[in-house]
């Protein structure tokens, strides 16, 4: 063998070293996230009697008096959080139709505030859902502060820019993750051709539901 | 030898079922930095809607799901109906009818005996998005009504399941590894610790 050789050979094993620690180091340090989304999504997808929460969780109603402020009532309605000392996105902001009275909710994960303000009497109703675990569970899998279906809807509380962080990186963790293992696969080449079969099947499966069915309707 | 064989087979479904679980993974990561963003790179809400009317005898259907799939077998759409909107005093009946990367929106107008069905090809990150939140927690009663979504909830529920395996696989490979051991619980550690401290910020 050449000089030549040998060092591709050695780049070829390096390659393959450090994609291997790649592959298991991202594993080791997503394995709490990537549980919590796996159990959480098969709670969202299915409905078992033990994990429904809402109808059964307690709710703490208590009033409040308020100074309100003035503004936009997406502005009333954050001055007032904050005055109640409520973490959380502030969502839904709204004047009741009848009564005037400002509505909206602030909610985190595994906690959920709805309030209802009377600011001409200067007092608020809040009730408190949660905290609670079935609750944390769902919510973490869903909080995002943000909407696709309402572009207006912004983020308003700093901190659930955290999380957003935190799935941002689990996401691209896992295509890294993704990568290495198919490129830790194909340096095997025993195992190139059921690999190709698992492969080509779990990929077709996919591309028939993206593309297919629309193109077949 | 028995260990060597059970070493050999943990190895062997960790790499074949992760191969056939990646295009899934990847529909999921996608899709979850789309929706935690709410940015569309192009398509979705925003895409043209094209519109024809029909003329449309409304069946007499008290049922939901019945009544939807009648209307669809009647005017030849396939897909998974949302909902049924009925809203009487308007004498107006809608039902959404979705497919990955496509939206067809039937408005039934009883008093004119018509249908109205507006396109929108909602394209391929839309696609990504539907099949992520699907089957979900909502509207349960009318769930997976098409075969194609009730393919895909067991595919979602495999998806779930073959992760789980992989992870539990993928830590009992790297016990194997001595040379990894050290820098393996480091990095777990730190996962332990970044999870325990975002989950503490955004709940606690």
């Amino acid at each position: 063998m050449s000089n030549d050789d040998f060092a591709e050979v050695s780049n070829a094993r390096a390659a393959r070293l450090w994609n291997r620690k790649l592959h298991v180091w991202l594993g080791l340090y997503f394995l709490l996230f990537i549980w919590l989304f796996a159990v959480s999504g098969l709670i969202l997808n299915h409905h078992w009697e033990a994990t429904q929460f809402y109808q059964t969780e307690e709710k703490l109603l208590t009033r409040h008096a308020i100074r309100a402020p003035a503004g936009e009532d997406l502005e009333v309605a954050k001055a007032l959080a904050a005055q109640l000392q409520l973490r959380g996105e502030v969502t839904n902001a709204a004047r009741d139709e009848e009564s005037k009275a400002l509505r909206f909710n602030v909610q985190r994960p595994g906690t959920a505030f709805q309030v209802t303000a009377n600011l001409i009497k200067g007092e608020a109703e809040v009730e408190q859902r949660g905290p609670g675990g079935w609750r944390l569970l769902h919510t973490l899998h869903t909080f995002t502060g943000v909407s696709l279906t309402d572009a207006e809807r912004q983020r308003n509380w700093p901190l659930t820019m955290v999380w957003i962080i935190a799935m941002d990186a689990l996401a691209l963790g896992l295509i890294v993750m993704l990568g290495t293992g198919i490129y830790l696969w194909w340096q095997m080449r025993s195992k190139r051709a059921i690999g190709l079969v698992a492969l080509g099947s779990g990929t077709g499966l996919c591309l028939w539901l993206l593309f297919g069915l629309v193109l077949t309707s | 030898m028995a260990a060597r064989n059970f070493n050999y087979w943990v190895r062997t479904l960790h790499l074949y079922l992760g191969l056939f679980l990646s295009p899934f993974i990847l529909i999921f990561a996608l899709s979850a930095i789309v929706i935690a963003h709410a940015a569309m790179p192009w398509g979705g809400s925003k895409a043209p809607v094209e519109s024809r009317t029909v003329a449309f005898q409304a069946p007499g259907i008290e049922d939901n799901l019945a009544f939807a799939k009648e209307v669809q077998r009647r005017l030849g759409i396939a897909g998974e109906a949302d909902y049924v909107g009925r809203r009487a005093a308007e004498n107006s009946i809608v039902i959404p009818v979705r497919q990955p990367g496509l939206t067809r929106t039937i408005r039934i107008d009883t008093a004119a005996a018509t249908a109205t069905i507006e396109t929108q090809k909602t394209g391929f990150w839309d696609g990504l998005v539907y099949l992520h939140k699907k089957p979900g927690p909502h509207n349960l009663v009318m769930q997976k009504n098409s075969w194609p979504m009730a393919v895909w909830a067991v595919l979602a529920d495999a998806t779930i399941a073959l992760l789980l395996f992989a992870t539990a696989s993928g830590i009992y490979l790297w016990l194997l590894l001595r040379s990894e051991r050290k820098a393996g619980l480091a990095f777990l550690g730190l996962g332990a610790v970044s999870f325990v401290a975002a989950v503490l910020a955004v709940a606690a």
